[in-house]
């Protein structure tokens, strides 16, 4: 082997990646040539010298950030259980009011109909006798006031007949009934 | 005894808080750290291993052990940190093709420079940061993860082959990057 040979497996051999015959090929020349010998030395060294390169401590905070930025777990599971029975819940809440509405309107119109129709047959009672009542009514109104004011004695009288209190009385009707 | 990364899963999935913080103890640090070395920044760091384990979470109901835990949870990260990358490209107008190799200039074969710790692990990151996207992230998998080629190759999406061509390219890259730099001790 020569030495542009060797010093071509020189990293190869570092990591003892050779078969057995190069392996020996390479041992052979490094005992009997200097140049190869000092490069060998220098691949050695160089690696070597970058154990100086430590591994640095982290920081404390990482520690506590990485675990300050963790989901909940105990609170996920919480609320993978709790949502879906709240949105259940509120669900089943929702239907019984949607038809709890419904049949209470249905209720209400029913009854409002069957008030309205109620009015309807009442009112068509009513108008008549209303009718019928009203003219009774002015009638015994009617006389009741004539009496009531046939009783009054001191109605002012533009024209008083002479004749004393068969003349007012009289005169008085006149009036009214005129 | 101790629960399984899987088994904690199982009981994230029956809403144990604790096994979600136990799982979060367990892996908070190197998930952070991934992200923190792949886009050097602090802040999309924490935003990044917050997002990873908000999914992680939230996959708890639907997750399945078909691979290793880890293997699952830095494909998370690993998306994440590209998705990161792919904002920040349209929003600089940067066209950064991931297998154009950069310029790295060489430090020379007998340079041996005694910096204190601090300055060597500048230059370790400026190199590293320097490699390409999926190099950077299949050398912080291999180098600070410890992870087989096997498991990038499924957290990568590629084949084990593609990853090792990678890694040794990156370890070539760097060889020249790095070569002599020694620190105080």
């Amino acid at each position: 082997m020569d030495c542009m040979e060797v010093q071509e497996k020189l990293p190869l051999y570092h990591d003892r990646d050779l078969d057995e015959a190069l392996l020996k090929g390479v041992d052979e020349h490094l005992k009997t040539c200097d140049q190869c010998r000092k490069e060998y030395a220098g691949l050695t060294s160089a690696w070597d010298v970058m154990d100086v390169w430590e591994d640095t401590v982290p920081p404390d905070r990482l520690r506590k950030r990485i675990l300050g930025s963790m989901p909940r777990k105990g609170r996920a599971a919480w609320l993978r259980v709790a949502l879906p029975m709240a949105a259940g819940f509120l669900m089943v809440i929702g239907v019984a009011l949607y038809y709890a509405g419904f049949e209470a309107g249905k209720t209400g119109e029913m009854t409002e109909r069957a008030a309205v129709q109620q009015s309807d047959k009442h009112a068509n009672i009513n108008e008549d006798e209303i009718v019928a009542n009203l003219e009774i009514l002015e009638e015994e109104e009617f006389y009741d006031a004539l009496d009531e004011m046939v009783k009054i004695d001191y109605l002012p009288l533009m024209d008083e007949p002479e004749g004393g209190e068969q003349g007012r009385e009289r005169s008085s009707l006149d009036m009214v009934l005129a | 005894m101790e629960e399984t990364d899987i088994a904690l899963m199982a009981l994230i999935k029956q809403g144990d808080s604790k096994a979600f913080e136990l799982l979060l103890a367990r892996h908070q640090r190197p998930v952070y750290n991934l992200a923190l070395r792949f886009l050097n920044d602090p802040d999309e760091a924490e935003d990044i291993t917050q997002d990873t384990f908000i999914r992680v979470y939230r996959a708890a109901q639907t997750y399945t052990p078909d691979a290793k835990f880890t293997t699952w949870l830095y494909t998370i990260v690993r998306n994440l940190c590209f998705n990161v990358l792919r904002s920040r490209k349209s929003a600089e107008m940067v066209s950064v093709d991931d297998e154009v190799m950069p310029e790295l200039p060489s430090r020379g074969e007998d340079a041996v420079e005694l910096l204190s710790k601090a300055q060597v692990t500048e230059t370790v990151i400026r190199a590293v940061n320097r490699l390409p996207e999926n190099m950077r992230m299949a050398v912080i998998l291999s180098k600070y993860h410890g992870l087989q080629y096997e498991e990038i190759a499924d957290i990568m999406g590629c084949t084990v082959n593609a990853i090792k061509l990678r890694v040794h390219r990156a370890k070539a890259i760097l060889a020249k990057e790095l070569h002599g730099l020694r620190h105080e001790t």
